[in-house]
């Protein structure tokens, strides 16, 4: 591991194993120091999501956490993402923490809290607007596109928020 | 103030005279060109980045080999003129950092295009690199943003590039099996020609921009070499040079095998070359070594061992060339070997940084957050964004304030340490 991210990672590591984390979350993997799978699920009744899991994996480039992880749902034979307006099928979200809104303060546990919330707080089950035209040209890596957030800064993920209409 | 478009006809005028016919500008006209641009790209005159990037554009054609003019119609002139010797590189540095700001994703890439062809061809004149390196003394903060986005742009092109490479090798691999190429579902065949042509659209753009930014970072480190290794640039430039070795000469390297390299201005030799010079100009500073030795991510003494095989079979470098890649090789071990030693002491809690949980090396406290932190983190931070990340309100890096005490107590302690590594290795004399 290199430079920045190293001690960092093993800190937050060393904090989830003594600590814990909170309900609704678990660790799933961290076979690699840069690549971590979480286990989401929303509590209560309430939600929409009840008895659904996701899985939540994070790549940390060596520039965490000044620079924000490459953050998706899996979507594969086992795990499916969430529908929800701002997670596309390929399991790319759209969330200004996830980008221009990201934070060195925060952190892989704080990023699930904010998935959970933003899961949390949806009423109605459905892909964004343009999920398979974005989905058909997409980077593998989320980070590559060029997110529009139109913004309710509070929670970092309201509102509407979408890929931009072309890419070049 | 003028109206936009009186400004934007005299700029098209020249910049069509730069193009088309500079043998209609005499060495007074081109001072007068020069004048006119040095001018009106220093700050306060004129906001229209566009505009600027005109101005811009019309030197850059003014270095273009043109018949007779074999460095370009401009280059004797700008070498001489006087407002160009002291301002030209101080004010294109200014313009680069301007670019990341207010202009859109793409457009900067073409107009940092430009400002780094008027860098290259610039570079070799004395008395525009005393300026540069002046423009570093003035206003360090200025630089250090440079670097950084230099670094970004060089990092986002060479992977671009790379990746690109590794697609286009990937398609043309399975093409060149006709007989399982013609058994694929016609959709599948057709979606890969596409992604095939899309890889060769924009590899080539990325493939030469990544190389001119490798090679401007060579040349610059050749003399300048304080900005490259400060805390908040080393790690990053030492983790960027290694990733792409890792990619140019590691296991992966045969996916990089296109057929027709030419076509895609793909030149590895030159790529490898220009890294191993940045690796041999830096190769003395201790913050570079052991910044390669702390990337436990790409670095191996193995790769570099293959890389200097490579370096010498293929005639890249000359064999004392080689030699210094060896013992730069070495001293990275040697480093490890430390690094390793000073891990095993605990640390106290006090003296880790809040963000990166590192050894701080010169802690500050932030002005209305009041948290301590080191010196090189809050300055990585404000590079991308001006706030206290703890409390989100304006900081500017200059209102850091040195926590002197806490450094007297991190340097006693790292004494101490010292001691006790000398009386190891005393021991291990005895022995």
């Amino acid at each position: 591991m290199s430079g920045l991210s190293t001690k960092r990672l093993m800190k937050e590591l060393a904090d989830i194993k003594s600590k814990g984390t909170p309900e609704g979350i678990i660790l799933l993997s961290a076979d690699s120091m840069d690549e971590w799978v979480f286990l989401i699920s929303v509590l209560g009744d309430e939600t929409i999501y009840k008895g659904e899991t996701f899985a939540l994996r994070m790549k940390f480039g060596n520039r965490y956490p000044i620079d924000v992880p490459e953050v998706t749902f899996l979507a594969n034979g086992q795990y499916q993402p969430p529908m929800h307006p701002h997670v596309y099928s390929n399991g790319h979200i759209c969330a200004s923490i996830l980008g221009n809104e990201w934070s060195p303060v925060l952190n892989a546990v704080a990023i699930c809290i904010t998935m959970q919330s933003m899961l949390a707080s949806n009423k109605k089950k459905e892909r964004p607007e343009g999920n398979d035209r974005y989905v058909r040209s997409a980077p593998s890596n989320p980070k590559l596109t060029r997110w529009h957030y139109d913004d309710d800064v509070s929670t970092g993920t309201k509102s509407s928020c979408h890929p931009p209409m072309t890419r070049i | 103030m003028l109206p936009e478009y009186l400004f934007d006809n005299i700029t098209e005028y020249f910049d069509f005279l730069a193009r088309y016919n500079p043998d209609a500008l005499d060495d007074a006209d081109k001072d007068i060109v020069i004048t006119f641009v040095v001018t009106f790209l220093s700050p306060n005159y004129v906001n229209n980045p566009f505009l600027k990037a005109k101005l811009v554009s019309i030197l850059s054609y003014g270095l273009w080999p043109m018949g007779y003019w074999r460095k370009g119609a401009l280059f004797d002139r700008l070498s001489v003129h006087s407002l160009s010797t002291e301002y030209l590189m101080p004010t294109l540095i200014r313009f680069f950092i301007a670019t990341g700001g207010h202009t859109q994703f793409w457009d900067k890439f073409n107009f940092r295009r430009d400002i780094q062809r008027i860098f290259k061809s610039m570079w070799e004149n004395p008395l525009h690199r005393e300026a540069f390196v002046k423009s570093r003394h003035d206003d360090f903060d200025q630089f250090i943003r440079f670097v950084n986005m230099l670094m970004s742009d060089t990092t986002f092109h060479l992977e671009e590039s790379l990746t690109g490479m590794a697609k286009i090798a990937s398609i043309q691999t399975q093409q060149a099996n006709t007989e399982a190429w013609a058994a694929l579902p016609q959709n599948e065949r057709e979606d890969q020609e596409s992604q095939l042509r899309q890889a060769e659209s924009s590899a080539p753009f990325h493939t030469q921009m990544g190389l001119e930014n490798v090679k401007l970072i060579r040349d610059i480190t050749a003399t300048t070499k304080e900005p490259f290794v400060t805390s908040e640039i080393v790690d990053r430039l030492a983790a960027s040079l290694d990733e792409n070795l890792a990619v140019l000469v590691g296991p992966k390297m045969s996916e990089l095998k296109v057929t027709n390299p030419e076509k895609y201005s793909f030149k590895p030799k030159d790529l490898l070359a220009a890294i191993a010079q940045i690796y041999l100009n830096l190769g003395n500073e201790p913050e570079f070594i052991r910044a390669v030795a702390n990337d436990g991510r790409s670095y191996s003494k193995e790769l570099f061992e293959k890389f200097a095989r490579l370096l010498k079979h293929r005639a890249i470098m000359t064999d004392a060339e080689v030699a210094e890649v060896v013992s730069f090789t070495q001293k990275v071990e040697d480093m490890k070997a430390t690094i390793q030693m000073e891990d095993e002491r605990e640390v106290p809690d006090e003296f880790l940084d809040p963000l990166l949980s590192t050894l701080m090396k010169d802690p500050v406290i932030l002005p209305v957050s009041r948290v301590v932190i080191d010196r090189g983190t809050i300055r990585t931070v404000l590079l991308s964004k001006e706030v206290d990340p703890f409390n989100n309100v304006p900081l500017k890096y200059e209102d850091c304030i040195p926590d002197t005490e806490l450094k007297a107590k991190i340097d006693a302690w790292l004494a101490e340490g010292n001691t006790q590594k000398a009386a190891d290795v005393m021991d291990v004399d005895q022995l």
